[in-house]
């Protein structure tokens, strides 16, 4: 960009506003990693809006449309790979950003609602991983929305949504791909915007005695994206998404995607309770952080106790992960 | 004054002629779902008269169900039989001209055999279990066919993606605060 275009475009698109101050740490990855998480957000948005023209939300339809996106849809096949493959990507972001976050000790005083509008999106994209397994609607993926049924009927009146006697005027999948679709991202957007707007306002927990500014940060941020963006195109070439057979009912013989093998790992102990109380504990742990951290300091890695719990809880999902991935396949649901 | 209201009515009868000219053939059933083996009823309105050729078309099959004579009234009511060896999925019945021209469809979702109606979630499973299908965590073997152009655009978008990437992460600007 030539210095005139620049100012041109200064002139206009109100850049230098970009231009205020940031701790110069940021221009290291570490600190990047809620950026990476927005722009795969973006990118599953984009190529969520691609396949959502091509999907057909019905009991009926739903297999073969993802077949027809498969083999006939032009680019069908990679811009689904590359969504799959963004999600799968937006959980290691997201959580690597969480530990930094939680390490730092960023969630103290004055940032708390900052934490918890990231705690409410880790939440919500939980749940927008796990509604968009169900989509598929294969074996996986029809196991995937019996465990919503399952989970609707354990919880009563919360979960009343998941369950079949909700409406007889549409099909739950149907009501499950406006949630993945509309609902949960709209949510998440205006979450999204809440923590942009804190820690513009708030700042970020970071040493401030070395600044940079905010559009150096921005630009290094759009670089690591795209070369985040190339690496998610390569692996959907060359490891493209397959669907599994379309569903049979009365048994349970698949493992859901991987994010979500913790929580399978601790069905396999609960029953379906699991899928429930795994969840709760983390996020209700995550939730209730900087109300039981008290220390006055807001020195990196020394919580105390919060710290220890919150190593004793990864350990747990990791060890559950492990389980769920190579223990064998168990039903878990009355089917 | 009298010249407008005549031009406003001739306006609005010019509006309804058009619409008429419009709306074409209709086809029409009591059910929105039907198992495979079974009747589908199936009415149509508004047609000229000649034969018709009624088929059930999916994403990837077309099945024919036969021809349908249509006298001067445009009407016909047909039974037609679904058969038992369908692949469950969303269909359209269409009935085309003597000529081959597309002039009517229908929405129509056929569930297998023993499986349950359309609004009812569990309606997936039942088909692949009533088409005689075991239950299997494989993956579907699937022909994944991609134009030239297609790898083209995919190698465009990652080269670009990766060499400005790699361009703006080593130059970054620096511009003082």
């Amino acid at each position: 960009m030539t210095p005139k275009f620049g100012d041109a475009l200064n002139e206009r698109l109100g850049l230098k506003a970009l231009d205020y101050e940031v701790p110069k740490t940021t221009d290291r990855l570490k600190y990047m990693l809620g950026g990476l998480t927005a722009f795969l957000i973006a990118l599953l948005v984009v190529t969520g809006l691609y396949l959502s023209q091509y999907y057909n939300p019905t009991p009926a339809g739903a297999h073969d449309s993802v077949l027809y996106l498969i083999t006939r849809a032009p680019l069908g096949d990679w811009v689904r790979s590359l969504h799959y493959w963004s999600a799968g990507g937006v959980v290691v972001t997201v959580t690597a950003h969480l530990a930094y976050v939680f390490w730092r000790r960023s969630y103290k005083r004055p940032r708390e609602v900052t934490w918890w509008a990231g705690v409410a999106m880790a939440g919500v994209l939980f749940l927008l991983t796990i509604t968009g397994t169900v989509l598929r609607y294969d074996q996986e993926g029809f196991e995937a929305l019996l465990h919503f049924v399952a989970g609707g009927n354990l919880t009563g009146a919360f979960g009343a949504f998941f369950t079949e006697g909700f409406t007889p005027s549409t099909s739950l999948l149907s009501r499950i791909f406006g949630l993945h679709t509309s609902l949960l991202p709209i949510l998440l957007f205006m979450l999204i915007g809440l923590h942009f707007w804190l820690i513009r306002q708030l700042g970020i927990h970071a040493d401030y005695s070395e600044t940079g500014i905010f559009r150096n940060h921005a630009t290094r941020l759009g670089g690591f994206s795209l070369l985040l963006f190339a690496g998610l195109g390569l692996l959907a070439v060359s490891m493209p998404e397959g669907i599994g057979y379309p569903a049979v009912s009365g048994v349970e013989i698949t493992k859901p995607f991987w994010p979500v093998l913790w929580v399978y790992g601790l069905e396999n102990m609960l029953g379906a309770w699991g899928m429930i109380l795994g969840p709760a504990i983390i996020f209700v742990f995550l939730a209730a952080v900087p109300l039981l951290d008290r220390r006055e300091d807001d020195t990196p890695g020394r919580h105390g106790w919060v710290g220890w719990t919150g190593v004793v809880l990864s350990v747990a999902v990791l060890a559950l992960w492990l389980y769920g991935r190579f223990g064998e396949a168990q039903q878990h649901i009355g089917m | 004054m009298r010249a407008r209201i005549i031009g406003r009515l001739g306006l609005l009868a010019l509006v309804g002629v058009s619409l008429a000219a419009v709306h074409g053939a209709v086809l029409k059933s009591s059910l929105s779902s039907v198992e495979a083996g079974r009747v589908l009823p199936l009415q149509g309105a508004e047609f000229h008269a000649g034969t018709f050729s009624l088929v059930l078309v999916g994403v990837f099959d077309e099945y024919s169900l036969g021809d349908v004579e249509i006298g001067e009234s445009g009407t016909f009511s047909i039974d037609l039989e679904i058969s038992a060896s369908l692949r469950p999925g969303q269909y359209q019945v269409v009935a085309f001209s003597p000529e081959g021209e597309r002039e009517a469809a229908l929405d129509m979702s056929v569930a297998a055999a023993s499986a349950a109606p359309e609004a009812d979630h569990a309606d997936a499973g039942g088909h692949a279990e009533a088409m005689g299908v075991e239950a299997t965590a494989e993956e579907m073997v699937i022909e994944r066919s991609m134009a030239g152009a297609g790898w083209g655009v995919i190698g465009l978008l990652i080269g670009l993606a990766g060499g400005v990437g790699a361009v703006l992460v080593r130059r970054t600007p620096v511009t003082e605060a």
